[in-house]
């Protein structure tokens, strides 16, 4: 288009010439053919891990890697180390024993029992009578009265051995056997029923009972048996002196279901044995060690139908040999009651002792210790009522359960650990675009002790090659305590760790790490005793820094 | 991966750079009345010719793209050296993109002389604002692990989205109100709403904490739309105008108005102020409402005790399974934390404000082809407020040519722009640039504008000056 003016025209040509040139000129500018940014180096902080470990987690970690006695948590939140142990005991087939009853008896003619037959008219009956009593010596327990045996088993044998040439008849009753059906057990023989001069009769005695006489305190445990014996004068024969006959009733094999008497005061034994206590296995090292707190306690379970007393327990710790400590206790005796009717309803009582009554807390330590035991009760410290007897039944028992509580309030002036560990630590090459990173790990310390930690990490040939830090790091730090040992807030512990690729070559040649710890408990070394609850935690939190390298 | 993300990252830094187009200010066509369109500006200002028609895109179809951010050489150099850092430095705290198309249908105008002026127009317009953060570049660039960023609330929080389209039938007038002293103008426009997107509230910051690294995530976001479906948007469907027998349904409609003056002071200085498009639109039709409730997320890592806790073993591959596991539920905490809502029943309308232009200024004429002017503005979109300055100097040669060259301060940026009216006949081509430094150095600019038209022109040719003496100014206004 060209404009023209009667006076500028021309100008105004040129101008919008020059305009569309500028134009021009302006569009040749242009962005940059290709572009080069350089290597993109963000750094991404991100959250891995934020976890907190409460004192059953901690304790279950230290339990599967460090071997302690169990920890468990006690009313009230205490926690303890807890040691338990179910005593053997007694059985109640152990502790009495039925003795066999064994009673023999002879009758020999003498002259003037000979002539006596010979000069009646043949075919008199000459009874004679005698009585068999036996005592049943139970040295299990002893001097145990018994009144009454139930018996799930036992054989009776009746043996009668005759040399006399007459004709012979008699009968045997013993009034303290009585059949299942109460009536005495008794036997009637002819002459014709004896072979080869022996009349013998067995009996099982599965049901039957025995109900021994206690007539006074010399005479115990009698057994009678009551015979006569029919001698009948044969003509053909002349008695001579010297014949004779002989009897005797066996019961052996004897198996109570119950027994019922006055057992005496004897022991009954709850345990005798010795255990090695150790909290921590050999990797600890451990010195200026308080306990504050220590109990043990017996939960004895009484299945016999006897009344006991506990009035003492034996307890011995014992290092290298040497008795170092023995248990001295003020507590009162413990009275057992016995058990209510049968067996099945036992009497459970607990005795227990702890730092207030006696040097248990002397017992125990943090290195390992023999503890010698010996348990038991005494039986009928009271006069037995004879309306209430004693009572044993066959399955009956007396046993104890031993537990020892160790509350975890103590002080511990020095605590050293020390493993080695196999490791390799092959790093993957995979990550490229990671230049390197910083491990931030931060250790919220809710235990009243702290711990520093010293990992080196050695190559095969034992050449240490790198380590988690210069010095050792204060991982848990120590916390305060208030007077009652508790702290009085978390610690804080903040630590980062740098890895670059250097790092991690150097890393690749690891083997094994060596880790050692040290801990001690809050104020140690003013004797401060610190208690763990079980509301103690250990929070951990990890975090990354990542520098990233994105190579253009 | 580390290409994909170069190439993203550039792409992101050139659409930053060449849409450093010009800002919405005040160029030759809104102040000069040779361009036809600063009686829509200030309807007391008054067309130089006694008729004049615009048809169509060709006579005035503009587009404007203003990006608040750096410029390409600001941070690429000549040989395509990109410095994040340097972007990062000349970037505000919060930047935005506005494009805003005008495609004018028809504009009509008749001119009684200096008395009055009748104007009708129609155009559709099309504007959005599109808002972003520093934080956003910066934390893709140095990471939120950087010491800068680590422990600062990372505020995304000025991230917005305002788009709408719609319909603008004009009727404006200008009038002398006092005999060659005083002209009012008034202008009405009725207004049929297309489609409109608006992030009404959006909250999202992220902090990440100094001592352990984790992550506090807080937001919360209420969007709203009118044409568009916004439930298929979310589910990665098309985006669907509802149309009818392809013409665009009306989802809202609104009015806005012109208020404006003109008062010569002098034979030679005269005042002249304007509101431009006070009004706005509701959204009635085929409306969604979608909301994220305030809400907050914290990521702490990994629960070891937990995951522990869970393990049959702790083998390897149980471990990846639960790490997976614990990825996945964190996933789910997320979603579910800033869970997307549709709020019950049918969404509520809601309205939106046009871009609306204060404009106050002087004009001084030393002798009758040289004019010089100045103004001030502040103009109002999408709840951002902008003000500028606007110095002019106009030579208008035998009411045929004007030629006219401006400068502009505006958001802390001096804009050198020009214009060339020409008439030959009935024919009225037309050119400006906000800024001619951003056409000539378009690298080295922060703002590009240009525009073209043509216009047919009937009547009122100015005459040379000694043949059109006393030709204005005589004669009672049209009120009077």
């Amino acid at each position: 288009m060209q404009l023209r003016s009667e006076y500028g025209g021309f100008r105004v040509h040129h101008g919008v010439v020059m305009l569309v040139l500028c134009m021009c000129l302006g569009a040749c500018q242009k962005p940059a053919e290709e572009f080069e940014v350089p290597d993109w180096t963000p750094v991404v902080a991100v959250p891995l891990v934020d976890t907190r470990f409460d004192l059953a987690d901690v304790l279950e970690l230290l339990s599967d890697n460090v071997d302690t006695v169990p920890i468990a948590e006690l009313e009230g939140g205490q926690l303890a180390f807890v040691y338990s142990e179910q005593f053997s005991g007694t059985l109640a087939d152990e502790w009495l024993v039925i003795p066999d009853v064994v009673e023999a008896a002879e009758l020999a003619l003498d002259t003037a029992l000979a002539e006596a037959i010979n000069i009646t008219p043949a075919g008199t009956v000459l009874p004679l009578s005698d009585t068999l009593i036996s005592e049943m010596i139970v040295d299990n327990p002893p001097g145990a009265l018994i009144s009454a045996v139930y018996l799930a088993q036992g054989n009776l044998s009746f043996t009668v051995g005759s040399t006399l040439g007459d004709e012979v008849e008699g009968q045997i009753t013993i009034p303290n056997l009585l059949d299942p059906t109460g009536l005495p057990w008794s036997t009637v023989w002819t002459d014709d029923m004896f072979v080869d001069g022996t009349f013998q009769v067995t009996e099982d005695l599965s049901g039957w009972r025995i109900l021994p006489e206690n007539p006074n305190v010399q005479d115990t445990n009698l057994v009678r048996a009551y015979f006569d014996v029919f001698v009948i004068n044969d003509a053909a024969h002349t008695a001579v002196p010297g014949e004779s006959l002989a009897a005797e009733f066996v019961m052996d094999d004897l198996l109570f279901d119950r027994v019922e008497g006055d057992f005496g005061s004897s022991n009954i034994t709850l345990e005798e044995g010795a255990t090695t206590f150790e909290l921590v296995d050999e990797r600890f090292t451990i010195s200026g060690v308080d306990l504050g707190q220590a109990s043990l306690t017996l939960d004895i379970t009484n299945a016999f139908g006897v009344e006991a007393i506990l009035d003492s327990v034996d307890l011995r710790a014992i290092e290298g040999g040497v008795v170092v400590e023995e248990l001295n206790s003020t507590a009162g005796p413990l009275l057992v009651p016995p058990a209510s009717g049968s067996q099945q309803s036992p009497s459970q009582v607990s005795w227990t002792i702890d730092e207030t009554n006696s040097n248990i807390t002397s017992m125990f330590s943090v290195e390992p210790r023999e503890l010698e035991l010996a348990a038991w009760v005494r039986a009928n410290p009271n006069e037995v009522d004879p309306a209430a007897p004693n009572f044993v039944d066959a399955d009956g028992y007396v046993t104890a359960e031993f537990s020892a509580e160790i509350p975890l309030a103590l002080r511990v002036g020095q605590l050293d650990f020390r493993d080695t560990l196999a490791l390799s630590l092959d790093l993957e090459d995979g990550a490229q675009e990671l230049d390197s990173a910083s491990l931030r790990l931060i250790l919220h310390n809710g235990f009243p002790f702290g711990v520093d930690v010293a990992v080196t990490f050695l190559d095969s040939s034992g050449a240490a090659v790198d380590s988690l830090a210069l010095a050792p790091l204060p991982v848990l730090t120590t916390p305060e305590v208030d007077e009652d040992g508790l702290p009085l807030e978390e610690a804080l512990f903040v630590h980062d760790f740098f890895f670059d690729w250097d790092r991690a070559e150097v890393l690749r040649s690891v083997d094994r790490a060596v880790l050692r710890a040290w801990s001690a408990s809050s104020d140690a070394g003013d004797g401060t005793i610190v208690r763990i609850t079980a509301d103690q935690g250990l929070g951990m939190e990890l975090g990354a820094k990542l520098y990233l390298r994105v190579a253009q | 991966m580390g290409g994909i993300r170069l190439k993203v990252a550039v792409s992101v830094m050139m659409l930053s750079s060449l849409s450093s187009g010009l800002r919405a200010q005040l160029g030759p066509m809104e102040v000069l009345p040779e361009w036809g369109q600063a009686g829509w500006s200030n309807p007391a200002i008054l067309h130089p010719s006694g008729s004049h028609i615009l048809l169509g895109g060709l006579s005035g179809f503009q587009v404007e793209v203003d990006h608040s951010g750096p410029r390409y050489v600001d941070f690429i150099s000549a040989d395509g050296l990109v410095d994040p850092m340097a972007l990062l430095e000349r970037m505000d705290p919060v930047e935005t993109v506005g494009v805003r198309s005008e495609v004018p249908l028809i504009s009509l105008g008749f001119r009684e002389k200096e008395r009055f002026e009748f104007r009708l127009r129609s155009r559709v317009v099309a504007e959005q604002k599109f808002s972003y953060d520093r934080d956003l570049f910066d934390i893709a660039w140095r990471g939120n692990g950087h010491p800068d960023n680590i422990g600062r609330p990372i505020s995304f929080s000025d991230f917005g989205l305002h788009s709408q389209a719609y319909l603008d039938h004009g009727l404006s007038v200008g009038a002398m109100a006092k005999e060659d002293k005083l002209w009012l103008g008034w202008g009405i426009h009725l207004l049929n709403g297309l489609g409109a997107f608006e992030i009404e509230q959006f909250d999202a910051v992220w902090t990440t904490d100094t001592l352990d690294y984790s992550w506090d995530l807080q937001g919360g976001m209420v969007v709203h739309s009118a044409g568009l479906d916004l439930d298929s948007l979310l589910e990665g469907g098309e985006l669907e105008l509802p149309t009818d027998s392809g013409m665009p349904e009306t989802l809202g409609a609104g009015v806005a108005f012109d208020y404006g003056f003109r008062w010569k002071l002098t034979p030679k200085v005269e005042l002249e102020g304007s509101i431009e498009g006070r009004g706005g639109l509701r959204w009635l039709e085929s409306l969604s409402r979608k909301e994220v409730d305030p809400s907050s997320f914290v990521l702490e890592g990994i629960d070891l005790v937990e995951v522990f806790d869970g393990a049959d073993s702790l083998q390897l591959d149980s471990l990846q399974l639960l790490f997976e596991d614990w990825q996945t539920e964190m996933l789910d905490s997320l979603s579910d934390a800033f869970s997307v809502q549709t709020a019950p029943g049918a969404a509520a309308a809601f309205d939106t404000r046009i871009r609306e232009t204060w404009r106050f200024g002087i004009r001084f004429r030393p002798h009758e082809s040289v004019e010089i002017s100045a103004l001030a503005y502040r103009q109002f979109s999408f709840g951002r407020v902008r003000e500028g300055g606007l110095f002019g100097l106009t030579y208008r040669f035998r009411g045929n040519v004007t030629v006219h060259a401006q400068a502009q301060f505006h958001n802390g940026d001096w804009l050198w722009g020009s214009g060339l009216s020409l008439r030959g006949g009935p024919i009225r081509f037309s050119a400006s640039a906000r800024h001619v430094p951003g056409l000539l150095r378009p690298l080295e600019a922060g703002h590009w504008q240009g525009q073209a038209g043509l216009s047919f022109d009937i009547g009122y040719i100015q005459k040379q000056k000694k043949r059109r003496k006393n030709d204005l100014g005589t004669g009672k206004g049209m009120w009077h």
